[in-house]
């Protein structure tokens, strides 16, 4: 790609000199190969020095080239990725090949930054960047699985093995108590939801840069608080002629951990009854001979996935375009779980005038999902279900149909889930539409004024459905719709103005305003009394059940500014400022004011180190800045009167919410100190320090019932800090003509300390979540009974009291906190590839470490009384104390489990994320087809292994709470990409 | 330089158009200030206080069924899956308990209610003349009056310390 770009400037600066002049002269010709393969090199820039005479190498590498007026001259040998090279030459030349040695470092990588692109190294922000080859192929729906790992301080957790649903977010700690923790998305312009993200088909994505700290981030002013992620979509690059690529992946999906699954089997099940006395009127001799592992039931261990996408990509001196088509199909590991995807992108640049550039990045997506019921704990539905159901209850008929309550067949207590599912079908359709449009014009030199457009809409639908002949629902059917749009519209306008005073100071201004509108509406209708399965829809319903609707907007309107100033490539300020309103505050207090300053010194430039050959780069960062953040409900500002009361069928109204006018910004305060440096032109350090402040924290304040009567109200109090460090490291350990060996490793510390919570209390008990927030500890703290194990001489459970004395009652006082939280402090990544010939083969891992969360499914299976009719751990059955002087930690059957931090589990983990098999096919090969241009073939896994203590099926969870989760699912493909 | 003053009044344009776009209001509410202005509004406020009773925290609920577990009139059985359990058994009644919580916060739900009403009646009663107008405010009063009453009084039945003698129900009740 990088070729490419090289090559179109060339074609363009070469133009004229290729005319002849009519003077006698001398003909130097020869061959260019490159000398990491030897193959012939095309569009090589040789130019005579001090003239504006020279070539480029044809297809084979040759070129000729004719000096004339001189008896010598020095001929420089250019190309992009490669180190140039100077020859003099003369008349006794003749002929003078070349090989050009490639030189990673001295390429001008761009990184994409807040309203533009800089080059790489000059930058005083925080910025990491991901790009395209990371995410391309990757085996899921969204690009976000991908970014797990990869950049230090981003924390990146899939929630769910949902194809359809995104992964959880979270930028340098927990910044706020109540308000939104996810970082600020931006694709091409416009903020977009990560609800979204798997409406983006990743192949589509040139860039993903991670903003971190206030120098790169202010400028987004109140969204930012929680960090900055911006996405870039590709564009054209092929310059000779249009290049198409073909992508396609076929593969399974299963379950990325299977040999958690404890409860019960049948044998164990009945000797357990019998144990507890549950045996009356049970026929173990039938019973015996069923045996159903309900975890291979519920789950599928080879659910298809298959993918497809088609790109055509092109750019002249005129016109760029980048066009897509995709498919993607996946089914999920679960029951009723499923994402299929078409989408397709339009991008497009026309320069329609020497002062005036157009452009479009558009996009389509049409999705069909549906998704598993998860997160309760429910018995009729697969997920959760499959932990109760008992191993003698089988779902389904030797013939292989569904065991049926309506027959009977079905001999379990309550509802056989999996059938349960087949009759109440839920179906989602959702419709996206995302374009931007955008003018750019430069009345004079250096000044470009940019206004950009942009609507994002998506329209979603969902289909439920309950049959009337499944016996619960008593012949009479359910069925419901909903419907719902969201329209977000965007215009942005900036006005950027370079300057430069006598080479040595150079100044980059930007003034914007930007403005955010968005709307959504929705409604939902039930129906209930349908009688046919084939008419159960919401007509064939006799009555209406319920009928909700929901309107919501909010909008923003910012002012911002930015400065750059340069002296010499040594030293480099940036100053931002941006002023924004928000809809969700009162009047008076809807605007906030953000600011930011930077500073980089780029030290490799200064004289003294000029010459020290090891340190190929050298730069220190300093940044300093606020961003803000108003994620709450649109509306709970206002103090208002609703009317959805009812009585006796006559309408009434009632206060809804008693509001808070001085309601305003949460502010957070960051400071970043980096420094960066590259040794032996192979190996890149960058280390961060940061310390951030959140201010005025939007948090739902506790008060008393008596006031408003509800328990909270938002209000701006206290004050939190995060404080950490990040360190990346990358580097090629061996790098020769056909061998590379690279290792990359990153890994990010947060410290969280809530600084000051309100009305100056210092504890508050955050209910039934199990945590507390107290002033000093984190904000996700566990505030928990200490379990202390099993009394051997008579089975009782046994707890600590607050002093740390033994205790059988487990009482609320003795709670403490635990000093673990569900904010994993450190965080990181590391990846490695190694690459022979066309041969290559990349790992990448990530782990996340000293994270805890409450098993509640072991609350269940473990509950030692409380669930009994229902399938439990083979725990109580071995390892439960029977006898006095049994050593244990689970008691006597009967004394049922308590919400303790016996169940509070470490989820740390070490995950191989992905391991890809590539292989490239020679291009000497690839010649002979005359067709392709590069063809490539790879094997895939995703979350291939994975070291954990948890006990959980699956240590990836977002919440403190682990319960009833769909666990990530492990996917084998096989791909293949070919161009043309 | 017209340019650039094109580009301010544009500015200027999009600046003034878009800040009335900050000033949002939801489609299913409406402002406290002007949802009682009438005696019609007094009565639609009224039959919400009625809605609030019908909260599942209330007497089709909690507020009537957890004493009734607590008091043993229900049999525990095999297969339950723990609902109330924590009632049932006393001794996990713990302070942070949603189930009770529920009640208090349905009852203060429903004073809440009478006292919006309450707070804005006379606005509405200064400006009726007509006599049979006033006579549905004071019945609507007098609802609102008694639905509060039986909220503080269920309160206090529920959440009030064990007293003896007057003197210490007086204490008990600050």
């Amino acid at each position: 790609m990088r070729k490419s770009i090289l090559l179109f400037v060339l074609f363009a600066l070469l133009n004229i000199p290729l005319m002849l002049f009519a003077q006698s002269g001398y003909k130097v010709k020869g061959h260019v190969v490159s000398a990491e393969d030897n193959e012939p090199m095309v569009g090589v820039s040789i130019l005579e020095k001090g003239t504006t005479n020279g070539v480029i190498t044809d297809i084979d590498g040759n070129y000729t080239l004719e000096i004339k007026g001189t008896a010598s001259a020095t001929l420089l040998f250019s190309y992009i990725g490669m180190q140039s090279q100077a020859h003099a030459v003369s008349a006794k030349t003749g002929t003078l090949n070349v090989r050009l040695v490639s030189d990673a470092a001295l390429i001008d990588e761009v990184v994409v930054v807040a309203y533009g692109t800089r080059k790489k190294g000059t930058i005083a922000g925080a910025v990491s960047t991901v790009k395209a080859e990371k995410m391309e192929n990757v085996p899921t729906a969204g690009f976000d699985q991908s970014l797990q790992g990869q950049t230090p301080g981003l924390t990146v957790i899939s929630n769910s093995g949902e194809p359809s649903k995104a992964a959880v977010f979270q930028l340098r700690g927990t910044n706020s108590i109540n308000s939104g923790t996810s970082p600020l998305f931006i694709l091409d312009g416009t903020p977009i939801s990560s609800a979204d993200f798997n409406t983006i088909s990743p192949g589509d994505i040139e860039s993903i840069s991670v903003l971190k700290d206030a120098s790169s981030t202010s400028i987004y002013g109140a969204r930012a608080a929680n960090g900055v992620v911006v996405i870039t979509s590709k564009r054209g690059l092929a310059i000779d002629k249009a290049k198409v690529t073909l992508r396609a992946q076929w593969g399974i999906s299963q379950l990325a951990s299977n040999d958690k699954w404890v409860v019960m089997n049948t044998p164990e099940r009945i000797q357990f009854e019998k144990e507890i006395g549950l045996y009356t009127g049970q026929d173990y001799d039938l019973l015996s001979r069923t045996n159903v592992n309900w975890l291979d039931e519920v789950f599928n261990d080879r659910a298809p996935l298959q993918s497809y996408e088609l790109s055509v990509n092109r750019a002249t001196d005129r016109l760029n375009y980048y066009v897509s088509g995709g498919f993607y199909d996946q089914e999920g590991i679960a029951q009723s779980s499923s994402f299929r995807r078409y989408n397709m992108r339009a991008n497009a640049e026309v320069k329609a005038s020497n002062w005036l550039k157009v452009g479009t990045n558009t996009m389509m997506a049409y999705e069909e999902i549906s998704q598993a019921e998860e997160g309760e704990p429910a018995l009729y539905t697969p997920i959760s279900g499959s932990r109760f159901m008992l191993p003698y209850w089988n779902p389904y008929n030797a013939d292989g149909s569904l065991a049926s309550e309506n027959d009977g067949t079905w001999t379990g207590t309550g509802q056989n889930p999996i059938e349960w599912m087949t009759n109440n079908p839920v179906s989602y359709k959702k419709y996206k539409l995302l374009s931007t449009v955008f003018a750019e014009i430069t009345p004079i030199q250096n000044l470009t004024i940019r206004g950009q457009f942009g609507a994002d809409y998506s329209h979603s639908t969902a289909f439920m459905q309950s049959f009337p002949s499944y016996i619960i629902n008593n012949n009479s059917g359910k069925a419901g719709r909903s419907s719902s749009d969201i329209l977000s519209l965007s215009e942005t306008l900036t006005a950027n103005y370079r300057w430069a005073l006598n080479d040595d100071h150079s100044f980059n201004f930007l003034l914007g305003q930007e403005g955010i509108d968005y709307q959504s509406s929705g409604f939902q209708v039930s129906t209930q009394g349908q009688n046919n399965d084939r008419l159960t829809n919401l007509l064939t319903g006799t009555r209406a059940t319920s009928w909700p609707d929901s309107n919501s907007a909010y909008s923003y309107l910012s002012f911002f500014f930015r400065g750059e100033y340069n002296y010499k490539d040594l030293y480099y300020a940036e100053v931002a400022a941006r002023t924004d309103a928000s809809s969700r505050f009162g009047a008076d207090h809807r605007w906030g004011m953000f600011w930011s300053l930077g500073f980089m010194w780029n030290i490799k430039n200064e004289a003294f180190l000029k010459d020290i050959e090891w340190l190929t780069s050298a730069q220190v960062k300093l940044s300093t800045g606020t961003s803000g953040n108003s994620e709450i409900p649109y509306y709970d500002h206002l103090a208002l009167v609703s009317g959805d009361a009812n009585y006796n069928d006559e309408a009434g109204i009632y206060p809804s919410q008693s509001g808070n006018e001085e309601l305003s910004w949460e502010q957070t305060w960051a400071n970043n100190v980096g420094v960066s440096f590259g040794l032996y032109n192979r190996v890149n350090v960058n280390v961060d320090f940061y310390h951030k402040k959140t201010t005025n924290m939007l948090m739902l304040v506790p008060q008393s019932y008596a006031i408003t009567g509800v328990g909270n109200r938002w209000d701006n109090i206290g004050a939190m800090m995060n404080r950490g460090v990040e360190i990346a490291i990358d580097g090629d350990v061996i790098r020769t003509k056909d061998f590379t060996w690279n290792l990359s490793a990153n890994v990010s510390y947060n410290k969280n300390k809530l600084l000051e919570l309100y009305n100056g209390v210092e504890e508050y008990v955050n209910s039934t979540t199990g945590l507390k927030y107290v002033v000093g500890h984190s904000v996700r703290e566990y505030f928990m009974n200490r379990y202390a194990g099993v009394n051997p001489a008579n089975g009782d459970a046994l707890w600590y009291t607050a002093d740390g004395e033994l205790t059988t009652e487990f009482r609320e006082e003795d709670k403490v906190m635990t000093g673990k939280s569900f904010d994993s402090p450190w965080v990181g990544g590391f990846g490695t590839s190694l690459m022979w010939k066309g041969l290559s083969l990349s790992a990448q891992f990530s782990w996340m470490a000293k994270r805890y969360v409450m098993n509640n499914d072991r609350f269940f299976e473990e509950s030692n009384g409380l669930y009994s009719a229902y399938n439990q751990s083979k725990r109580l059955l071995y390892d439960r104390w029977k006898k006095p002087g049994d050593i244990t930690d689970i008691p006597r059957y009967g004394v049922t489990a308590q919400l303790d931090d016996r169940f509070l589990e470490n989820s740390s983990f070490l995950r191989l994320k992905n391991l890809t098999l590539a292989y490239a096919f020679p291009q000497s090969l690839l010649k002979k087809t005359n067709f392709f241009t590069s063809a490539r073939v790879y094997l895939q896994g995703q979350n291939l292994l994975t070291w954990t203590g948890f006990t959980g099926l699956d240590p990836e969870v977002a919440t403190n709470v682990y319960r009833a989760q769909y666990p990530a699912s492990r996917q084998f493909t096989l791909g293949i990409d070919v161009s043309f | 330089m017209i340019k650039k003053f094109k580009l301010y009044i544009l500015l200027a344009a999009m600046a003034f158009s878009a800040a009335s776009c900050l000033d949002k209001m939801p489609e299913d509410g409406i402002p406290f200030d002007e949802s009682i202005q009438t005696v019609d509004d007094v009565n639609l406020a009224v039959i919400g206080i009625y809605d609030a009773f019908k909260s599942s925290a209330l007497y089709s609920g909690n507020l009537t069924i957890l004493p009734d577990l607590q008091a043993d009139l229900v049999y525990g059985v095999n297969g339950n899956t723990n609902t109330f359990g924590d009632i049932w058994r006393w001794k996990d009644i713990l302070a942070t308990n949603t189930s009770i919580e529920a009640v208090y916060a349905g009852l203060y739900n429903v004073i809440n209610c009478c006292n919006f009403m309450l707070d804005r009646v006379d606005r509405v009663r200064n400006n009726t003349t007509d006599d049979k107008d006033l006579d549905k405010l004071d019945q609507c009063c007098g609802e609102a009056y008694f639905a509060r009453a039986i909220a503080y009084s269920e309160l206090v039945k529920m959440f009030c310390k064990a007293y003896e003698s007057d003197e210490d129900a007086a204490n008990q009740l600050v």
